[in-house]
């Protein structure tokens, strides 16, 4: 009930000294006009100085923890919108500085030998002067409390720039080297809105068309934080957009403080550097000014390539690659600093189990943590809390971490991409979203989950293929989601890093299945070379097989991804090889290819529209 | 997002969900752009009938019939070899059906993906070239294990029985699994194991079912029978009605040993399960054979298991390897398990039988 924390300390301190010198300057000359009088009574600026000066301590005080009782009692679960907030903090701090004043009248009439004239009895003297006490604590307390809202709004709201035409790669850092947050040109932007929900799915729920799962974000100003140079994770709730429009409870860890109806249950995508600089606020990776930024997500051919039909050349080490929501990457190196606080009325967890990290959170709580980015790979950050209900819940996302020497491959020797791109797949069931809405504990042997919906980067059908009515969210799935790019030469031998720039490789993508059901990614036009599971890097040598899965560097044309699995494969984007010579030497427009998940219940979205689950395409330019 | 290039190519069209769910683009008989004189052909019928199984369970079963194959389950055999230009003509019988043949990689009109090209309500005859292999080379070749399914309404349409088996074999034939194969098999004992079930609850809806956005409940895929689907690929069957495996072969013979082909058409992970000293020696997945990559040229490379786990529209090619000592008439079982698709429990198992030539 009682958080001192939740009052900002700047706000209390600034409430506890305009309270008491405004509040005992009007006491003083009240005093004074009613013909009171002191034992040697100095004058009157002195006067007031010495008697705001000397109940300055129990004032601040009483202010600190009225504030935070009165957030405690009447807003437990921290739900109010800011602009409440802001009034209840307000209210109590003055409460409590009136109290406090008008009950140090006594100790100030014992220690000054005061000899008032207005014949009231004590008791109705102390009454009354804490009413005046609250009178003129109350305007300046609500004032004090709004300027200090409005200055230490959370940086999550400041706007974000557009992506920025490619710069060469010679340019200079687009980055201040400086460890306080930085803003890199490629930010993330707000996603989709409960109004945009309305204005595409205006029609009803038959032509509804999108699914924001955790892509809302608040446009207001949360209630005050402290900015700090770490991450900040906020563990929110609210209701999200199926891409049939159905609303489903969900929870998330949000870059912002925020509940219904703009629930912050994502993060903007944030880099953290070997250097120590960090969060950086980037979709791409590397940085603006390190590497060129894809246009539209495609990297750009480098000629053509005579020695077949339809062929390209590629540029290695050239590009940036876009991340999604959710991503926080990190170098090797690196250290990745966050607080997380847990908004909501039960606890949860932070926890990245090959990283050794497992923070619990109390209801209301806030924890600073620092740990050094594990090995190079892809990491489920997730609640495990009620596994995997949390999860499935929304409370999850993914840790990159890339080698910081060698940025395009996958862990050093391996993997050398073009670009490369993250999918993180989860499964959603609108019926636990329910239950856990209504505070009902949810055991899945008695509920068992029965997905109706699910999404790679939290989009479904239309949106993660990029061909939605929102053609803002169209743009960041083909940056973000939908691998394309020039048909090109490539041997699977020439996959690791090489010294020879001139071999054509492929993108990398990496797979993190943070469902609960066995998914099956099914590429059409190219088969995918499978190079790591779990961040171990395959041998290419010989087949191991371990409880009936085989473990080699090999084609696959199907990706069997059980529960919090990742795999990292490449897909080479070479000319689809059962395609003839002569309709490849005709090809004129984008050739797409479906991705979409095998176990096909997962191409649904609830109990019908197919395909409205788990696809996307892939895209070979001409 | 527009896809334009500006080079007057049509930008992809914007939907809501349940319009790209009910508005895929359908062409009656379009026409196979480049067309070529074909090494194979084959045709692909549409027919729905109620068919009887083993287990006595009667379905309504959609599949494909060619000329000769009759009502059967699955669809009649596409086998063709590296090199070959192959043409595949589907007859729709009025609704809108396709052919994705599954793992093969042509342009995408030939893909068979309504949303990336068209549905097809007359005929149109896909046209693909296999992918011929060299030796040492993990590059090329698509000699191997794979299906082809209907690619309208997947989910639905594949589960109602819109699918068949598809092997391609090197350009010399049957005998080797792929163009290097330095063992190959014994011709007698080649054997498609497709592992299969039913939710009989979804063989009654209709080819449309869920697209305008109702609740078919097909999120919900409920197994309530298991099928073991397939056969000897030496003595194809001639009878309508279901192909389900009742014997599989092999041989003692380590340089001509039995060839088994899996494949998982249904949704759910399965489990297979060498018993009696019986291994499976796992030498290509998908349609590639294994490769030791860290040097050129790549030879094949392989490896024993008496346990194979693999998800759904997986292949994978083994030789079978009986224990030394195992003469002709020699019996192993061999076990599948179907497997929850997220608490992993099993479902159900069904065990046949192989048996040395």
């Amino acid at each position: 009930m009682l958080r001192l924390r939740s009052v900002p300390i700047p706000t209390v301190a600034a409430l506890g000294v305009t309270m008491t010198y405004a509040v005992s300057l009007w006491l003083v000359l009240l005093h004074q006009a009613e013909g009171g009088h002191e034992h040697n009574e100095p004058a009157l600026l002195v006067h007031w100085l010495r008697d705001g000066t000397l109940a300055l301590p129990g004032v601040v005080a009483a202010v600190w923890l009225g504030a935070a009782l009165a957030l405690g009692v009447v807003d437990r679960d921290e739900r109010l919108p800011a602009p409440w907030r802001t009034a209840l903090m307000a209210a109590g701090a003055a409460v409590g500085g009136a109290i406090a004043l008008a009950a140090g009248n006594p100790l100030h009439t014992w220690l000054f030998d005061v000899r008032e004239a207005n014949g009231l009895p004590a008791g109705l003297h102390l009454g009354r002067d804490a009413l005046i006490a609250l009178s003129v604590g109350l305007p300046v307390a609500a004032v004090v409390t709004t300027l200090s809202a409005l200055t230490t709004r959370p940086r999550a709201t400041a706007p974000a720039a557009t992506p920025a035409p490619p710069a060469a790669p010679s340019a200079p850092p687009a980055v201040a080297p400086s460890r306080a947050p930085v803003r890199a040109a490629i930010a993330e932007q707000g996603g989709l809105t409960r109004r945009g929900f309305v204005r595409y799915g205006a029609g009803g729920v038959a032509t509804a068309g999108l699914v924001g799962t955790g892509l809302m974000r608040a446009s207001r100003p949360a209630r005050a934080q402290v900015v700090t140079d770490r991450l900040e994770l906020f563990i929110n709730e609210g209701h999200v957009a199926m891409v049939d429009g159905t609303l489903v409870y969900m929870r998330g860890f949000g870059d912002e403080q925020s509940g219904d109806p703009n629930p912050s249950l994502t993060i903007s995508p944030r880099v953290f550097l070997a250097d120590g600089r960090g969060p950086i606020d980037s979709r791409v990776y590397p940085l603006e000014g390190h590497a060129e930024v894809p246009e539209d997500g495609t990297p750009a051919d480098d000629g053509v390539d005579d020695s077949g039909p339809g062929l390209h050349f590629i540029s290695r080490r050239r590009w940036a690659s876009f991340f999604p929501r959710r991503t926080i990457v990190a170098e090797t190196g690196s250290t990745i600093k966050l607080a997380i606080t847990n908004t909501l009325s039960q606890p949860h967890t932070f926890t990245i189990a090959e990283a050794n990290v497992d923070v619990q959170l109390a209801p209301g709580e806030r924890r600073e943590i620092d740990f050094p980015a594990p090995g190079p790979g892809t990491y489920l950050y997730h609640d495990k809390t009620d596994a995997p209900v949390n999860r499935v819940l929304g409370l999850y996302g993914a840790l990159v971490v890339v080698p910081a020497d060698r940025p395009w491959t996958l862990d050093g020797d391996e993997g050398e991409f073009e670009r490369q791109w993250l999918w993180i797949w989860a499964d959603i069931d609108p019926e636990w979203g329910r239950l856990a809405r209504l505070g009902t504990k949810i055991d899945p042997k008695k509920t068992p989950c029965v997905p109706r919906y699910f999404t790679i980067n939290d989009r479904s059908g239309v949106f993660s293929l990029g061909i939605s009515p929102d053609e803002e969210q169209n743009h960041r799935t083909h940056e973000d989601t939908k691998p394309s790019g020039h048909a090109r030469t490539v041997d699977v031998r020439d996959f690791p890093h090489s010294n020879d720039a001139g071999l054509g490789t492929g993108q990398l993508i990496r797979i993190l299945n943070a469902g609960v059901a066995v998914h099956q990614p099914h590429f059409h036009g190219n088969h995918v070379w499978t190079i790591a599971v779990n961040n171990k890097t395959l041998t290419r040598t010989h087949v191991e097989i371990v409880d009936g899965h085989i473990l080699l560097q090999h084609w696959e044309d199907v990706i069997e991804l059980d529960p919090l699995v990742t795999k990292a494969v490449m897909l080479p984007l070479k000319p689809p090889p059962d395609a003839l010579d002569v309709v490849r030497a005709n090809q004129e427009c984008d050739w797409i290819f479906p991705m979409h998940c095998h176990a096909e219940m997962s191409q649904t979205a609830g109990g019908g529209l197919y395909p409205g689950g788990m696809v996307s395409d892939w895209v070979l330019k001409p | 997002m527009s896809h334009s290039d500006g080079s007057g190519c049509p930008p992809e069209a914007l939907h809501t969900q349940v319009e790209f769910s009910t508005d895929q683009p359908q062409e009656g008989s379009p026409e196979t752009e480049f067309r070529q004189r074909p090494d194979r052909s084959f045709l692909r019928k549409f027919y729905n009938r109620r068919l009887r199984f083993p287990d006595g369970e009667e379905l309504e079963i959609w599949s494909f019939e060619d000329e000769r194959s009759g009502r059967s389950f699955p669809g009649p055999l596409t086998r063709a070899r590296e090199g070959e230009i192959v043409h595949v003509e589907l007859k729709a019988s009025k609704s809108a059906h396709t052919i994705h043949h599954h793992g093969v990689e042509p342009d995408p009109r030939n893909d068979g993906v309504g949303h990336s090209s068209f549905e097809v309500t007359g005929s149109y005859t896909y046209q693909f070239i296999v992918n011929e292999g060299k030796p040492g080379d993990p590059n090329s070749g698509a000699a191997g294990t794979y299906f082809y399914h209907c690619h309208v309404n997947t989910v639905l349409h594949v589960q109602m029985g819109m699918f068949g088996p598809m092997i391609f074999d090197p350009a010399t034939g049957r005998g080797k699994a792929f163009v290097d194969d330095p063992i190959g098999y014994d011709t007698r004992a080649e054997t498609m194991l497709v592992t299969w079930s039913s939710d009989r609850r979804w063989h009654r809806m209709s080819h449309g079912a869920g697209l305008d956005g109702e609740d078919a409940g097909l999120n919900r895929f409920e197994p309530t029978n298991f099928y073991l689907l397939g056969g000897n690929l030496d003595t194809p069957p001639r009878r309508e009605g279901v192909h389900s495996i009742d014997r599989i072969f092999a041989t003692a013979e380590p340089d001509a040993p039995g060839l088994l082909r899996v494949n998982n058409a249904n949704y759910v992970p399965t489990v297979i399960s060498f018993g009696g000293g019986l291994k499976a020696e796992l030498i290509a997945h998908d349609g590639r054979p294994l490769r030791d990559t860290a040097v050129r040229p790549s030879p094949p490379v392989s490896a024993q298991t008496d346990k194979l786990a693999f998800g759904a529209a997986e292949r994978y090619d083994m030789r079978l390897r009986p224990p030394r000592g195992a003469i002709s008439g020699d019996t192993f079982p061999i076990t599948v398990q179907w497997l929850h698709w997220i608490t992993g429990e099993t479902l159900a198992s069904k065990t046949t039988t192989v048996e040395l030539l």
